[in-house]
């Protein structure tokens, strides 16, 4: 009702407007011009409009950066306590052709990884060291991964960038001087998106080079964390990762107690961060259990079948 | 744990499942304590270990880097890791794919990191004469060997930079027509003193390749046309080598038989299975299949249902059980 009174209103106070506008019409219709008069007087009318919304809206106006992340409860927007992760899920050999493949699902974020390798170098050119494994890393996104459907999956500069990322960050813990003059291909996928998936996806490429029995020195895992409503979050899914808070994506060697990985893309004071980073860290440290107890599972299973 | 793409009924799954825990519970105890990860310490139990592969040293700490079972051999210490890629040794015998043919080589896939190379001066000729190889050998080798062909051959040697070099130098070695190839996981075949085995009632020729090809084909005499040779002079030599090529002629023209395929079909499903189920693959295993799903009186598509699976699990639990009553 208060609504369309000020509509009235509004149109009431435009009078002057609409004797501009019918006086040219009025005048003689000078085509061009008069669609100039129509066009200014229409914007107007929009601005008129918004700016009478926002008053009556008052306070409330809607913003993200003081949306409310954390409930005064504790709980965050998916019911998560602020340094809960999500559910984790893994799958071992999900590509039949791949020399190891995995499945890693966190919440949901769902990521695919398939290796091959390692095996003839394809590309000579591309082999820089003779004695040493080349490593290469393709990530893409599935046009349906996300909520609008994706027109071009991969070769963006996105997709790039985090192809370097896995690569860089595997590279560190597969063993290559024991596979000189070979290559060893990842190829990871995004399934479903919903935040955390450059961590998902060097999770899932772990598990697949184990799959396939590639000498590593550790097992490489990633987990992210957040600062929004002045509390570090573990894990951050996509509405969190949006807000325009922090968010740090660490990997590392969980028994060595090293940082391969560590990217950041706003700024934190020192103290927060060194927060943030330590509730990642540990984050990191439960998901190399998870991913322990899969491989060993795994390798049991498949030692007790072949038999004796 | 890895699953197999089956749609299984609710009893089946149930009898799958039994199955598979009276494997787990046939299988040594002191393998479970033995199975590693990456990343997780091995216990020393004595001083002056040899470390051996997949092993590493960490600040006094020997540290798996595969995912294996620990396998010690008096003081040598080394993980057998199950899902890798083919690990050569000398004398093995081997299934591959010709994918290059190069100067004095031809360059053959099998599962290895590397491409393998056999050399024209390590097979014999198919005339069977020993002599030094000439540029005109050379010119012919797509002859003996092209692209896409399937070599069986032996290893014989592997380098330290991972290149491995392979022989065919006896008849059984050598182009492989008229068959199916498998391939499985490598570490589902164990090192026999027999791989080349000829199953005289079905009429057919079984190849388990070290590097986890394994080849089912029709039944092809072995002549060692070298032994023959030798005792024939020369002019007889060529008249023999004309009959040969007449004769593989002859074999071109000539086609399978139905029944010989369908048993090689029957072996071939049967492989599939048992690698499905990750069972290691010998002779015997895959006859035993063969015979059960001819016992059952199972068509060849049908080897691939799910019911079979269930069959194969339980007859082979029933099978270990038995070996192991007999110890």
């Amino acid at each position: 009702m208060e609504c369309f009174l000020v509509q009235v209103d509004m149109v009431y106070n435009d009078v002057e407007r609409l004797r501009f506008l019918f006086g040219g019409f009025v005048s003689g219709f000078d085509g061009f011009g008069f669609w100039v008069r129509c066009w200014v007087w229409f914007q107007h009318l929009v601005k008129k409009t918004v700016d009478r919304r926002l008053s009556i809206s008052g306070s409330h106006s809607y913003q993200l950066s003081e949306m409310e992340f954390v409930s005064p409860e504790g709980l965050r927007l998916d019911g998560r306590r602020p340094t809960e992760m999500r559910q984790l899920r893994a799958e071992i050999g999900v590509v039949s052709k791949a020399d190891g493949s995995a499945m890693f699902e966190m919440g949901n974020t769902k990521v695919i990884a398939a290796v091959y390798g390692p095996r003839e170098v394809q590309n000579k050119g591309q082999q820089i060291n003779n004695d040493h494994a080349l490593v290469r890393c393709e990530y893409s996104m599935a046009n349906f991964s996300t909520g609008d459907r994706m027109r071009k999956p991969k070769g963006d500069r996105r997709s790039i960038e985090i192809s370097l990322v896995i690569r860089q960050t595997m590279e560190a813990c597969i063993m290559t001087h024991l596979m000189p003059r070979s290559q060893i291909d990842i190829f990871v996928q995004v399934l479903q998106a919903d935040g955390g998936t450059r961590s998902a996806c060097i999770n899932a490429a772990t598990l697949a080079l184990a799959d396939a029995g590639i000498p590593m020195c550790d097992l490489v895992t990633s987990c992210s964390a957040g600062y929004l409503n002045s509390t570090p979050l573990l894990d951050l899914n996509y509405l969190e990762d949006s807000a325009g808070g922090a968010d740090v994506t660490v990997g590392i060697l969980p028994t060595l107690d090293k940082v391969t990985l560590l990217q950041m893309d706003a700024k934190l004071p020192t103290n927060i961060f060194e927060d943030v980073m330590q509730l990642a860290t540990e984050g990191c440290k439960a998901i190399a259990n998870y991913i322990r107890e899969m491989l060993a599972e795994n390798t049991k299973q498949l030692e007790f079948r072949r038999g004796s | 744990m890895r699953n197999l793409q089956l749609s299984l009924n609710q009893t089946q799954k149930i009898r799958l499942q039994s199955a598979l825990e009276k494997l787990e519970s046939l299988s040594s105890k002191s393998n479970a304590n033995s199975v590693v990860t990456v990343a997780d310490s091995i216990p020393i139990y004595e001083e002056g270990i040899l470390k051996g592969h997949g092993t590493l040293d960490r600040k006094g700490e020997l540290v798996a880097t595969v995912c294996g079972v620990v396998e010690r051999i008096n003081k040598l210490i080394y993980i057998r890791s199950l899902r890798s890629r083919y690990k050569p040794e000398t004398g093995d015998i081997v299934i591959g794919r010709v994918i290059e043919v190069a100067q004095k080589r031809w360059k053959l896939e099998l599962n290895f990191t590397q491409d393998a190379t056999l050399m024209l001066s390590s097979m014999n000729l198919p005339d069977g004469i020993q002599r030094r190889r000439t540029a005109v050998d050379e010119l012919n080798m797509r002859s003996i060997f092209t692209e896409n062909d399937l070599v069986c051959a032996e290893v014989r040697s592997s380098h330290n930079d991972g290149s491995l070099q392979l022989q065919a130098r006896n008849q059984k070695y050598g182009k492989l027509e008229k068959g199916q190839l498998l391939t499985v996981n490598p570490y589902l075949v164990k090192r026999r003193k027999l791989h080349f085995h000829h199953l005289e009632q079905y009429g057919i020729n079984l190849i388990v390749g070290c590097n986890g090809f394994i080849w089912v084909g029709e039944h092809v005499e072995v002549k060692d046309k070298m032994a023959v040779d030798q005792t024939n002079d020369s002019e007889q030599q060529i008249g023999k080598s004309d009959q040969n090529s007449m004769d593989i002629d002859g074999q071109d023209g000539t086609f399978t038989p139905l029944e010989t395929r369908q048993n090689i079909c029957r072996i071939a499903n049967a492989v599939r299975v048992l690698s499905a189920l990750g069972f290691s693959i010998t002779m015997e295993v895959i006859m035993e299949t063969v015979n059960l799903s001819k016992t059952m009186n199972l068509d060849i598509h049908e080897m691939l249902g799910s019911e079979f699976y269930v069959l194969v699990a339980e007859s082979e639990a029933e099978r270990r059980s038995l070996t192991k009553r007999k110890r």
